[in-house]
C-alpha cells in the first residue's frame, strides 16, 4: 500500500513539472510575440515618418518652382509667401500620425529680397530665383522629430553675341547657355530679339535666315542675318522659358568681329 | 495493476509532451507569418512611395490630376508598378472630396492584405493641393 502511494505521489509530480513547463513556454512565447510585434509596429511608424518628410520636401520644392514660374511671368511677388502659408496649413491638417508644425522663412540675404532674386541684366546675364528655409516639426507618442531644409529654385541664362559683316549683310551669332540650380538645363521655349537702328525690337525667329541649334547640353546657338544699315553695339535680347516654365531673360550687345 | 497505472501516467505524459510541442509550434507560427507579412507590406509601401515620388519629381502627377487625366495616370502606374501588384488610386481635394470621377485601379483588392499610402501633391500651375491615396496589394 505504501509503495503504491509513493508511486502515485512521484508520478503526479512529473505531470506537474510538465504542466509547469508547458505554462512557462506558453507565457514566454506570448511575451516574445507581443514584444516583437510592438517593435515591428514602432519600426513601421518610424519609416512612415521618414516617408512623410520626404513627401513634404519634394512637394515644397514643387510649390516654390511653381510660385517662381508664376512670379517670373508677371505674377505678384506675394504669391510665394501666400502659397507657402497655405501649404503649411494643408500639411498641418493632413498629418495623422501626431501633430505637425510647418514654418518657413523667405531668404533676405542680398541679393535676395522676400525670398526672390529676379535680375534680367543687360550684360548677358539673367536670373530668376527663389530661396526659402523651411522647418518641419512632427510630434507623436514616440517623441518629437524636427527637420530643417532649404528650397532653392534658380534658373539663369548667359548670352554672348557676335556680329560679322558678310558682303552686304550682317551675320549675327547668339550663344545662349541655360542653367537650373547651376547645372546645364534644357529650355522649353527660346526667343531671340535684335534691335534695329531706330531702337525697335524685332523677333529674329521671323527671319528666313534664322537657325536655332540645340546642342542638347543646355547650350543653344541662334544664327541669323540682318540687312544694313550697320548698327554699332547692336543689342540682343533673349527670352527663355525653361522646362519648369520659369521665365528668364537677358540682354547683351554684339561684339563686332 | 500497479504496472497498468504507471502505463496510464506515461500515456498522459506523452499527451502533455505532444501538446507542449504542438502548442509551441502553433504559437510561434503567427510570429513568422506576421513578420513575413510586415516585410511584404514594408516592401509594398516603399514601392508605392517611390512610384509616387518618381511620378511627381517634376510636378507631372500634379499636372495630370489638375487635367483630370485619369487614363494617363492609370497607364503610368501600370508601367511603374511591378507585375503582380494590384492598385487602387484615389484623389481627394483640399476639402477631402474624391475628385476622380472614374476608378483608377487594376485588379481587385478585396480579401488581400492592402497597404495604403497617403501622399500630398502640389500642382505647380494653379497651386491646388491634393491628397492621393494609393492602395496596393500583392496578387496571390
Amino acid at each position: 500500500m505504501d509503495e503504491m502511494k509513493m508511486l502515485k505521489n512521484n508520478t503526479s509530480g512529473q505531470v506537474l513539472i510538465l504542466a509547469a513547463l508547458a505554462m512557462a513556454l506558453i507565457i514566454s512565447s506570448a511575451i516574445i510575440y507581443a514584444y516583437q510585434i510592438r517593435a515591428a509596429i514602432r519600426g513601421e511608424n518610424h519609416s512612415m515618418l521618414g516617408y512623410f518628410v520626404r513627401n513634404v520636401k519634394l512637394e515644397s520644392r514643387n510649390l516654390v518652382i511653381g510660385s517662381l514660374a508664376n512670379i517670373s511671368q508677371g505674377g505678384s511677388n506675394e504669391t510665394l509667401r501666400t502659397n507657402l502659408q497655405r501649404w503649411g496649413s494643408f500639411l498641418e491638417s493632413h498629418y495623422y500620425l501626431g501633430e505637425c508644425s510647418f514654418s518657413f522663412e523667405l531668404c533676405e540675404d542680398a541679393p535676395y529680397s522676400s525670398g526672390l532674386r529676379i535680375f534680367w541684366g543687360a550684360n548677358g546675364f539673367g536670373v530668376s530665383s527663389a530661396k526659402v528655409d523651411c522647418s518641419l516639426s512632427l510630434t507623436d507618442e514616440n517623441g518629437e522629430f524636427n527637420t530643417g531644409y532649404s528650397v532653392n529654385a534658380t534658373s539663369h541664362i548667359r548670352v554672348n553675341a557676335t556680329s560679322q559683316q558678310l558682303l552686304s549683310q550682317y551675320q549675327i551669332n547668339v550663344t545662349i547657355r541655360v542653367f537650373n540650380e547651376g547645372s546645364p538645363a534644357l529650355c522649353k521655349n527660346l526667343t531671340v530679339y535684335y534691335k534695329d537702328k531706330s531702337g525697335a525690337w524685332h523677333d529674329a525667329g521671323l527671319l528666313d535666315s534664322y537657325v536655332l541649334q540645340d546642342y542638347g547640353n543646355g547650350t543653344y546657338v541662334a544664327r541669323f542675318t540682318v540687312d544694313p544699315p550697320r548698327v554699332a553695339n547692336r543689342e540682343i535680347r533673349v527670352e527663355c522659358f525653361d522646362q519648369r516654365e520659369i521665365y528668364v531673360e537677358a540682354k547683351t550687345t554684339c561684339v563686332d568681329i | 495493476m500497479l504496472g497498468d497505472k504507471r502505463g496510464q501516467i506515461r500515456v498522459l505524459e506523452v499527451f502533455f509532451a505532444v501538446l507542449v510541442v504542438f502548442s509551441a509550434l502553433l504559437l510561434t507560427r503567427p510570429i513568422y507569418v506576421a513578420f513575413d507579412d510586415y516585410g511584404d507590406r514594408d516592401a509594398l509601401y516603399s514601392i508605392g512611395l517611390n512610384v509616387l515620388v518618381q511620378l511627381d519629381q517634376e510636378g507631372e502627377l500634379g499636372q495630370l490630376i489638375n487635367q483630370r487625366n485619369w487614363t494617363e495616370i492609370s497607364s503610368k502606374l501600370s508601367i511603374l508598378l511591378p507585375l503582380g501588384v494590384s492598385y487602387n488610386f484615389t484623389v481627394y481635394d483640399e476639402e477631402s472630396r474624391i475628385i476622380n470621377s472614374s476608378p483608377v485601379s487594376s485588379g481587385n483588392l478585396n480579401g488581400k492584405s492592402v497597404v495604403s499610402i497617403q501622399y500630398l501633391i502640389v500642382d505647380r500651375r494653379d497651386f491646388s493641393f491634393y491628397t492621393v491615396r494609393l492602395q496596393l496589394a500583392w496578387m496571390k
